[in-house]
């Protein structure tokens, strides 16, 4: 790590404004960076040349005091998000080679605002997974080991990329998904910091779809501030997703006051769960004083229908995912296998394309969609979720966030969980419910564990109100000082 | 048939489940995949016959245009059950009164005038498609 790739997003961001260096200098640093760190297979494209350019202009603009708010930055993009002339492929089979011929409206917000574009991040396919291993470009490794234990672990996911790229420093910050978890699960494995806005906080529009309700796009960042910086640019109305919240988008670095004084922080009951770890379980509590020291009165509250989220998260989001890959047909765009006939060739595409989590996604997603069966699962489960949903607002009545683990267990190995599909889905039982609800969430690093991995707790906001879970979020960083770094084992 | 789980989550590839009639023996006879079922949020596991047989699975892969070999059916339809099993406790819920969920964030659907908003892309949008002659999609024949 160089003395400028040691920096933090709004260290840098300032720094470039104050020409203490440029921003080509800043983003060679990071290229060479990711060469070095090839091991992690954090990039699935990198885009050394086009950063540089980028870089070059943003130091135009720089020069005549002309620069946006991120000018000069260098970012990894998830590979879910589509940018133009530059390969795309959500780590899919079924995409190889794809090309959009447009730019998603969230890099574009970032690309008007000065960032540069490092390369592609990898990622679970089409975002379906949480430990990156569904990826057809491979699994990305976490850039934490377990003290004096050299197994690979992964970096969570499904935006497993994005998270060990910030967390191995070869990205000053990163964009990422989440829609049972995707950004904060992936934050809390890496001691990085990762938000999942409201739902219509940030354009879905050029993000290769998962599942609509669900999908929404987020930073994965060093910093609490990083990430208010990064949303401040993602976010805005966009009229080409109709999802698209037309609300003002706030200052959200000036709603880092470090002031939570009278603030309720709520503790839902529901979330400490039979057997959970010990140290997960003190974690929390640890967090629980840390806000309470600083001002902060605790409320108990209870979210009953918590235990319902993710079995209904396994019908709604494997529905929605079987409806929009429908479209991957051999026809518009990617893999084509021929077969006798049209629908042989659709088939035989599709077998090819997909791989065993998405087809098993697709296929549980067809079944509960397939007449005599949709009222008594998919409708089931939108139910459940309206009940979910009134959870959280009765919760809300007697306090204004929410404070919880982000995830049951620190980072696993690679290979430990990928053939028993349940137990991969419950990395995200802390994390489905915002999702379910639409509602805003932050992982921050915490502490810990006794092995000497990262842990991270959550925060949970009311709709639309990331000023104030971020100001929590700010608190709760500075009160963890959480300082511990992996060592680069990556670099040779 | 129920089996009470309780226990918790682990990575280690053993069971933890302690004393429910909860372990590996129940995968190796290839009943249901319980091992490390959470059982974080104690619920109940289903153990009993598949919901999903084989030919479910080649109608569902079929209706979803996934070819599926016979020397998978068997697999599918255990995975396909598994999930299916466990997300049946939402049945426990009394949702009688509750309407289902329409959006995540209370919001009225925008709408728009229906015109055209962009140039004529035709070159861009078929530049990625594995066939395509005089700017259109090409397929294998669909009409005799």
């Amino acid at each position: 790590m160089t003395e400028l790739t040691k920096l933090t997003l709004t260290e840098a961001r300032d720094k470039l404004v104050a020409k203490e260096f440029t921003a080509q200098e800043l983003t060679q640093a990071y290229v060479s960076a990711i060469e070095a760190a090839r091991p992690l297979n954090a990039y699935v494209l990198e885009t050394a040349d086009k950063a540089l350019e980028m870089a070059k202009a943003s130091d135009a603009r720089l020069q005549k005091g002309e620069g946006g708010a991120l000018e000069g930055v260098p970012l990894g993009i998830k590979d879910l998000f589509c940018t133009k002339d530059v390969r795309t492929t959500a780590c899919s089979h079924i995409l190889d080679g794809y090309v959009p011929a447009y730019e998603s409206s969230v890099t574009a917000n970032l690309w008007a605002d000065g960032a540069v574009l490092l390369g592609k991040l990898n990622n679970d396919e089409f975002a379906m997974g949480s430990s990156n291993e569904t990826s057809f470009e491979g699994p990305a490794v976490n850039p934490w080991r377990r003290k004096g234990d050299d197994t690979q672990l992964v970096p969570g996911g499904s935006s497993g990329g994005s998270s060990a790229a910030v967390a191995a420093h070869i990205a000053l910050a990163t964009t990422a998904t989440d829609t049972g978890g995707s950004i904060r699960q992936p934050a809390a494995f890496t001691g990085t910091v990762g938000l999942k806005p409201t739902y219509g906080r940030c354009s879905r529009w050029g993000v290769i779809a998962f599942a609509s309700s669900l999908d929404q796009p987020g930073p994965i960042t060093r910093t609490v501030r990083d990430a208010a910086v990064m949303l401040k640019s993602m976010a805005g109305f966009d009229p080409k997703d109709t999802t698209s919240a037309d609300v003002p988008v706030p200052d959200y670095e000036a709603a880092l006051t470090g002031d939570i004084r009278g603030l309720k922080v709520g503790i839902p009951k529901e979330y400490r769960v039979d057997g959970m770890a010990a140290e997960i379980d003190a974690l929390w509590q640890q967090g629980i004083d840390w806000l309470k020291q600083a001002g902060a009165e605790i409320v108990d509250v209870s979210l009953p229908h918590t235990k319902y989220a993710l079995p209904a998260y396994y019908i709604v989001a494997p529905a929605e995912a079987s409806s929009n890959l429908a479209r991957y047909d051999g026809v518009r765009y990617g893999l084509r296998v021929d077969g006798d006939n049209i629908t042989d060739m659709y088939e035989k595409t599709r077998a090819a394309g997909f791989g065993d989590e998405v087809k098993r996604r697709v296929m549980v997603g067809t079944y509960v969609l397939s007449a005599g069966y949709y009222d008594a699962y998919y409708i089931k489960a939108q139910k459940v979720r309206t009940l979910i949903s009134q959870d959280f607002a009765k919760a809300y009545e007697k306090c204004d966030v929410l404070l919880t683990p982000t995830t049951p267990t620190p980072a696993f190995g690679i290979g430990e969980n990928i053939d028993d599909p349940l137990s991969m889905y419950l990395n995200d039982v802390f994390t489905v419910t915002a999702n379910l609800a639409g509602l805003p969430g932050i992982s921050v690093p915490a502490g810990l564990s006794a092995n000497g991995l990262p842990l991270g707790l959550q925060l949970i906001g009311k709709s639309f109100d990331e000023e104030t879970l971020l100001r929590t979020a700010g608190v709760l960083e500075e009160a963890a000082a959480f300082t511990a770094a992996p060592e680069a084992w990556w670099r040779a | 048939m129920y089996a009470d789980c309780r226990g918790y989550l682990h990575h280690s590839g053993l069971c933890w489940l302690q004393g429910s009639g909860c372990s590996d023996n129940l995968r190796a006879n290839g009943v249901l995949s319980l091992r490390c079922v959470p059982v974080l949020l104690k619920f109940q596991h289903k153990v009993g016959p598949m919901s999903v047989d084989q030919n479910t699975v080649r109608k569902v892969a079929h209706l979803a245009r996934i070819a599926v070999q016979e020397d998978e059916l068997d697999h599918f339809a255990k995975e396909m059950s598994t999930i299916l099993d466990w997300v049946e406790q939402l049945s426990e819920v009394d949702t009688d009164q509750v309407e289902p969920m329409t959006s995540a964030v209370a919001q009225n659907m925008r709408l728009r005038a229906d015109e055209a908003t962009s140039p004529p892309l035709r070159d861009e949008v078929t530049r990625n498609a594995s066939g395509s002659e005089d700017g259109f999609f090409a397929v294998p024949k669909v009409v005799e």
